[in-house]
């Protein structure tokens, strides 16, 4: 009985042993090299400029993102807010468009030249991140049973709840965010980099391309692993068991207090949309003159077009599976519920992706791993390291959401462990497959700066063309490519809407567990 | 199909759930496990589900030992069926695809023209022939007992497990649904919190308090027992009892 057992789990630990060997080398690379340190080498390089640039990179983003998303949270998350679907999905465009793209726009707009100190940098961070603490701002705010504000309503005015009520109890949400944004913009190498700011990524990324010596590369990045360390372990507890990200949108729940009225809504939200994330790219896409330019620049990208959608797609759908799979293991066999394993997992997530890089190109740059190393399947194995710890963590969350008797029911009806996985949990997974495979496939899309370190030869995505074009071309060929590369994003996203809205519309995805009907 | 249960223990952590519960149920007989929240029925049923693992002690059904401390049969090779208290419907199945998934999946293969007939004859039996193409959530919580108690006996278990799945029904829906219970020609563990319902089945009862045995045989024989606890809560009962008539 015990070898049938273990048997129905196969699936499940071949799953956990590719995330193991995806997630774990780079961590333990790192931990090796820094029982190697000698305390001399770290003050011998003289980090306290860059040091200091990224802290105020990652503080003015995530303060600024804070001020951006938390009244407009208030707004999509109130009750009396009926149809926020279309700002949501508005909002979507920061995260899509490529951190670079964005600050492109700005410099273009404003500075012309581009230059600009940390701050700006931190700003420009913000506009393209605050969709992410916005959405688990109005996650949480759906998930507050709005009994609690109206039993408020009578001893306290709209304000009181609002500071006294409603944002204690979204805390928890709005310091995710926080955290993920300092995370993001800490780790972020393709702005500082335009801007041409010596922060700590930018300095990581040039030594190592010139020297190529992992063990400094670890002693320039130790305090930034120190923070991540501690920030992962925070974030391991701010979302243990709780349900963090959510395209649940419905506008039945919902909080009942809000400060802004009706028309001011509408009015702050179009502002903003307008102001922030329209404004700069149509800046920028003025710049297509002739419909001329779109074609050549279309012509020269194709081959780059491709190799985006192919890489992206698979190594989104390669990780999306392992995650559907491990991200069920974790949540049933407890693994959220320990604080230092909370930590540990997430903590590659918390690593940049330049340093990541590095570590990759450190252990799989041998003649034996050439298969891998020396073809697309290296990116794979970077973005997994990266991204794989947050997709697990979110799919742990959905799985949370599925009662466990749906699948003890599946048990008693003569079905194996795998065929409950299979017929009960996977359909009711759903939205949550579909959320993060879009997630993986435009943070793939975006991705950089360890992008720019291990792809190898004869290979370039659009997001590289785009930020090599940057650096020395013209800025009409740049917004061209830029056009193709928001297609590729939104190729698969609308496919993804598609799928959802019949989903929703057939009442099959997993929010209709809660569903009161009748 | 026989069930026997032999000292069976069963702990959280520290908190002890089950104590040494000695259990014995015959071939087609109906048994009401009856007890306050939080005494253990829920895990117990569960244990002889195969869902949960005791501790200790032993379970035999049909003579075949199913739990030992070396000895685990899942599940799915039980031949029990269950009604959870949430009745766990799957909510992106139609009502047809949730009672034919278990028919669909045995070992032994069946083909889709018996599958249908099997389907019809439980679907027709229970009334809800013309729900078949909806979805569990569009439908009453009467008609969703119904589809819950046919996805389990559409499998013809040995053993048919009821953890208070009519707690949140009405007076007449609930006496139509006992009335049902107790017409089924299977072993039956039924297990409640309310009086009126041992007194509907008028069945064996068993008296679980603090996750002991208290006292077990027909009710009016309960009254004869010399434990204190279950005398405390009998006592409860009839009050209960008193004024459920009364009203």
């Amino acid at each position: 009985m015990k070898r049938k057992r273990y048997k129905s789990w196969t699936i499940f630990l071949a799953a956990f042993t590719f995330f193991l060997i995806i997630v774990f080398p780079p961590v333990i690379v790192v931990i090796i090299e820094l029982l190697k340190l000698k305390a001399s080498s770290i003050l011998s390089i003289g980090l306290v400029e860059p040091y200091k640039n990224s802290l105020i990179i990652a503080s003015t983003s995530s303060l600024f993102s804070l001020m951006i998303s938390l009244p407009l949270g208030l707004i999509f998350g109130s009750r009396s807010f009926r149809h926020p679907y279309l700002f949501i999905v508005i909002l979507l465009i920061p995260l899509i468009v490529p951190p670079y793209l964005t600050a492109k726009s700005w410099i273009d707009l404003f500075v012309k030249t581009p230059i600009g100190g940390p701050l700006f940098c931190g700003v420009i961070l913000s506009l393209c991140y605050f969709p992410i603490p916005l959405y688990l701002i109005v996650s949480g705010l759906r998930r507050i049973d709005s009994e609690l504000e109206e039993s408020a309503l009578l001893i306290l005015n709209r304000w009181q709840i609002l500071t006294k009520i409603t944002i204690p109890l979204i805390y928890p949400y709005i310091a995710t965010g926080l955290i993920l944004i300092f995370l993001f913009s800490i780790t972020n190498y393709s702005v500082p980099s335009i801007l041409g700011i010596k922060c700590l990524i930018t300095k990581l990324y040039s030594d190592f391309s010139i020297f190529h010596n992992l063990s400094k590369s670890i002693w320039i990045a130790i305090p930034m692993i120190i923070i991540c360390l501690f920030l992962s372990y925070l974030l391991g507890i701010l979302i243990m068991e709780r349900e963090f990200i959510s395209f649940d949108i419905s506008p039945s729940k919902g909080i009942m207090v809000s400060i802004f009225e009706n028309h001011k809504k509408v009015v702050y939200g179009i502002v903003i949309i307008f102001l922030i994330i329209l404004f700069p790219l149509i800046s920028l896409f003025k710049e297509i003159t002739s419909l001329k330019i779109l074609a050549i620049t279309f012509k020269d990208s194709l081959r780059s077009f491709f190799h985006t959608i192919v890489l992206s797609t698979s190594g989104s759908l390669f990780l999306s599976i392992i995650s559907i799979c491990c991200g069920y293991m974790f949540q049933r066999k407890k693994f959220w519920k320990n604080r230092l394993l909370n930590a540990i997992i997430l903590f590659p997530f918390s690593l940049p992706s330049v340093l990541l890089a590095i570590c990759i190109t450190h252990i799989w740059n041998r003649a034996i791993f050439s298969i891998l190393y020396d073809t697309p399947l290296i990116l794979i194995i970077l973005w997994g390291s990266k991204y794989l710890p947050l997709t697990i963590r979110i799919i742990s969350d959905h799985v949370s959401q599925i009662p466990v008797e749906f699948e003890e029911a599946g048990l008693l009806s003569h079905l194996t462990q795998f065929k409950v996985f299979r017929h009960i949990v996977c359909p009711l997974l759903g939205s949550g497959f579909l959320l993060i495979f879009w997630l993986i496939y435009i943070l793939t899309i975006s991705e950089v700066g360890g992008t720019l370190l291990v792809i190898p030869p004869g290979i370039e995505t659009l997001s590289i063309r785009i930020f090599n074009l940057l650096h020395y071309g013209d800025l009409k060929v740049v917004a061209s490519t830029s056009i193709m590369l928001i297609l590729s994003l939104l190729i698969p996203i609308s496919f993804l809407l598609i799928l959802k809205t019949i989903q929703t519309l057939k009442g099959k995805d997993s929010g209709s567990i809660f569903r009161k009907d009748k | 199909m026989d069930l026997y249960l032999e000292k069976i223990n069963k702990r959280y952590g520290k908190t002890p759930v089950l104590n040494d519960i000695n259990l014995s149920l015959k071939d087609g007989e109906l048994l009401t496990i009856l007890g306050p929240s939080g005494s253990g029925k829920t895990t117990l049923l569960r244990i002889i589900a195969g869902l949960e693992r005791p501790n200790k002690g032993k379970i035999v059904i049909s003579g075949q030992i199913a739990n030992n401390p070396d000895i685990l049969i899942p599940p799915q090779r039980r031949d029990i069926g269950m009604i959870f208290q949430n009745l766990a419907l799957w909510p992106h199945m139609t009502v047809y695809e949730n009672i034919s998934l278990g028919l669909r999946n045995r070992k032994k293969k069946i083909n889709n023209n018996d599958i249908n007939k099997i389907v019809f004859q439980v679907v027709e039996r229970f009334g809800i022939k013309r729900y078949l193409d909806r979805y569990p959530t569009t439908l009453s919580m009467g008609e969703r007992q119904r589809v819950a108690l046919a996805r389990a006996l559409v499998l013809d278990p040995g053993l048919l497990l009821l953890d208070e799945p009519f707690s949140h029904l009405d007076w007449n829906l609930k006496d139509e649904f006992l009335d049902l219970i107790k017409s089924l020609n299977t072993t039956i563990i039924y297990v409640t919190h309310q009086v009126f319902d041992i007194l509907r089945l008028n069945s064996k009862v068993a008296l679980l308090i603090d996750g002991k045995l208290e006292a077990i045989g027909k009710p009016e024989e309960l009254i004869n027992t010399t434990s204190s606890k279950a005398k405390d809560f009998l006592r409860c009962l009839s009050l209960y009892k008193d004024r459920n008539f009364n009203s």
